[in-house]
């Protein structure tokens, strides 16, 4: 009996649902619809943007990568001296020794000498005598032997490094040590000393006096010294610390010239037009001129697109009715099918074709001019000028329809496509650009620049004299040439 | 919806091939209360039922350009649907068990009221019966699943299906019997 009772159950369940009528099916088709077909125009945007983002990444990645590397390098030189190439001159002609002169004690004694040739008032370390290294002194138990005859040639020989032509002049010492600590050898250490007029001119707490105390008063020193570093080194950044051989004092880098690239994300916006994501990306230089005044320009290839459904301009109208009545075959189909007495024209006249929806896809060039002002040492400023351009692709739709009045049929909605290729017009100065710009280190040279901007449209652009405008930000990357 | 004088349903896939959004409209349409009465059955909402509907057909509109003809549509249809309906169960994984109903106190099969059952009864029943009970129930006696498949779909022992399968008809008629008690009492 329930066997009976369920088959009539199941049969009736699946009568009523096999024929189940449902009256949603059109909100069941809107909410599809957001779902349905993915949106392709969107995805290939983000990949041009992922794709951008992810240059920038590995560019960004392998500068840094190569920076960290060389600085490591330099450590590893400065701390290992004994393992850098050793050379061997003979001082003694009658007794001639292996004597190691080790270029990186040269190079630090030298670089020790132009720091104290022009001291500063806040170089503390310059008062003292220990600007030389204390643990080369304490090594030598020692007699000084002045080796004048010891020449610029031998040193240019020893490829100490270039900043000893500055020392030009200096007298050069040499310090024999009973042995080495490593090898257990004699080494002769060259400490270069400036001589007298040098001297008087850095005044008795110069390097000379400093040296010659030092070494004629014979202090036997076991123990090297801790010594604490200059003033004027804790304020350099660590990477200007990290090169021993750098003589120059630190001198934040500014080029007169610097360069960069960017990608740009905005919106376009135009009166009557749905606000439109865009992207674009381009190169962009930076000249000094005055002060904190630089000139930014360069070049910029960016998509610019325009959805016009609220209120469509004027002028589309007219572009269009000129585009139908241009085109032979639409001409003479409007002609056919239009009442008599209908007249075409560029003007709007009641016969003209009403424009539903307008849109406008433009592949730009952009060339802007902005003065640039930096507020502060920091890498904030601000930024104004013009933008130039012209445009590789304009592409304009119209969707429209005739009034019912020319007897056309008003509810069947038209289309028509106007395309035009490379350089049609070229726009000058019809753009007003604002930005603001804040800026990250990236390395010694490099820059992350985050620049919020603005283009406010002064003029109409493109062939169709659209005045539209965008907002967004650039990602700058902004690098200085390397010095040759 | 009714199709258009002269457009059968093999002429509307075909169109429907070419990835035309029109006639996919008309199609989704067309066996929308069809998908949404499958739907309907397997979900606790109404708005579950769409979601799964327009997964379904989602499914369907990328998957169409490999439909054969010599299948019945409304059959492929509805493989997917039920597919999506447990794809969305196992999501979910609501195992909401409703309380045990009160046992009728007559039990009678009266034909009379089967036959009155229209849509929304029959959905005010299913929805007493918990998930699982319903999600056997529909798959077995409707949609013609075998034990087996049915344990192989919802991860349970095939024994487990032949129980649920047994406890919701019970359940059923009983709801049924106690619809018949109050109709008598009226």
């Amino acid at each position: 009996m329930n066997e009976e009772f369920d088959d009539r159950l199941k049969n009736r369940i699946a009568d009523v649902f096999d024929n189940y009528e449902d009256e949603s099916a059109t909100e069941g088709w809107a909410l599809l619809r957001e779902k349905y077909p993915e949106k392709e125009k969107r995805r290939v945007l983000w990949l041009w943007w992922a794709s951008a983002a992810a240059l920038l990444l590995v560019v960004l990645s392998v500068g840094i990568a190569l920076f960290n590397r060389a600085r490591v390098n330099d450590i590893v030189r400065a701390r290992h001296p004994v393992s850098q190439p050793v050379k061997s001159i003979t001082t003694d002609t009658n007794a001639p020794k292996q004597t190691t002169c080790k270029d990186n004690l040269v190079a630090d004694n030298t670089s020790k000498t132009n720091n104290q040739v022009k001291p500063s008032k806040d170089d503390n370390h310059a008062k003292a005598p220990k600007t030389i290294d204390p643990a080369i002194i304490a090594n030598q138990h020692t007699h000084l032997k002045r080796i004048d005859t010891i020449s610029n040639k031998y040193i240019a020989k020893a490829a100490i490094n270039k900043h000893v032509t500055k020392i030009k002049g200096a007298d050069i010492t040499a310090h024999q040590n009973d042995s080495d600590p490593v090898n257990g050898k004699s080494v002769q250490t060259i400490t270069v000393v400036p001589n007298k007029e040098q001297a008087k001119q850095t005044g008795p707490k110069g390097i000379d006096s400093a040296v010659l105390a030092n070494n004629t008063t014979n202090t036997k020193t076991t123990q090297p010294e801790f010594v604490k570093p200059p003033v004027q080194d804790i304020k350099k950044p660590i990477f200007a610390l990290l090169k021993p051989n750098d003589t120059k004092p630190y001198k934040p880098v500014d080029k007169k010239v610097k360069f960069g690239i960017y990608a740009a994300t905005y919106f376009n916006y135009a009166k009557g037009s749905d606000n439109q994501f865009n992207v674009g990306a381009g190169f962009a230089s930076e000249i000094k001129l005055v002060g904190n005044l630089k000139l930014l320009t360069g070049a910029v290839i960016g998509q610019n697109s325009l959805k016009y459904t609220s209120e469509v301009p004027q002028k589309a109208t007219s572009y269009l009715a000129a585009s139908i009545v241009n085109s032979s075959s639409s001409a003479n189909s409007y002609a056919a099918t239009a009442p008599s007495g209908t007249i075409v024209s560029s003007t709007n006249t009641s016969s003209d074709p009403i424009l539903r929806n307008y849109q406008a896809s433009l592949i730009g060039l952009d060339i802007p001019i902005n003065l640039k002002y930096q507020l502060s040492k920091s890498d904030t400023y601000i930024a104004a000028g013009f933008s130039s351009g012209t445009y590789i692709v304009e592409t304009y739709q119209f969707a429209y329809n005739y009034p019912a009045s020319t007897g056309l049929s008003a509810n069947n909605t038209e289309r028509n496509t106007q395309t035009r290729t490379f350089l049609n017009t070229f726009d000058f100065a019809r753009t007003l650009n604002f930005a603001f710009g804040m800026g990250y280190p990236i390395g010694k040279t490099n820059r992350l620049i985050i620049e919020p901007f603005v283009k406010y449209p002064l003029n109409g652009l493109g062939s169709q004299d659209l005045k539209f405008g965008a907002g967004g930000i650039n990602l700058k990357f902004n690098f200085t040439p390397a010095k040759k | 919806m009714q199709l258009p004088p002269g457009i059968t349903e093999d002429d509307l896939i075909r169109q429907c091939k070419n990835g035309d959004l029109k006639h996919l409209e008309m199609l989704y349409k067309h066996f929308y209360g069809y998908a949404m009465g499958i739907g309907l059955r397997y979900c606790v909402s109404r708005d579950d039922a769409l979601e799964v509907v327009n997964d379904s057909f989602i499914k369907l509109f990328n998957s169409i350009g490999q439909y054969s003809f010599d299948k019945p549509f409304k059959a492929w249809l509805r493989r997917i649907i039920v597919n999506t309906a447990i794809d969305k169960y196992r999501k979910d994984k609501k195992h909401l068990w409703n309380e045990d109903l009160e046992m009728a106190e007559h039990i009678g099969h009266n034909a009379t009221v089967i036959e009155q059952l229209n849509a929304r009864d029959i959905l005010n029943m299913l929805d007493k019966l918990p998930e699982l009970h319903r999600m056997v129930f529909n798959l077995y006696e409707i949609d013609g699943y075998s034990h087996d498949e049915i344990a192989n779909i919802l991860l349970i022992p095939a024994s487990s299906s032949r129980v649920y399968l047994t406890r919701g008809k019970e359940k059923l008629r009983e709801l049924i019997n106690k619809a018949e008690y109050n109709e008598r009492r009226i």
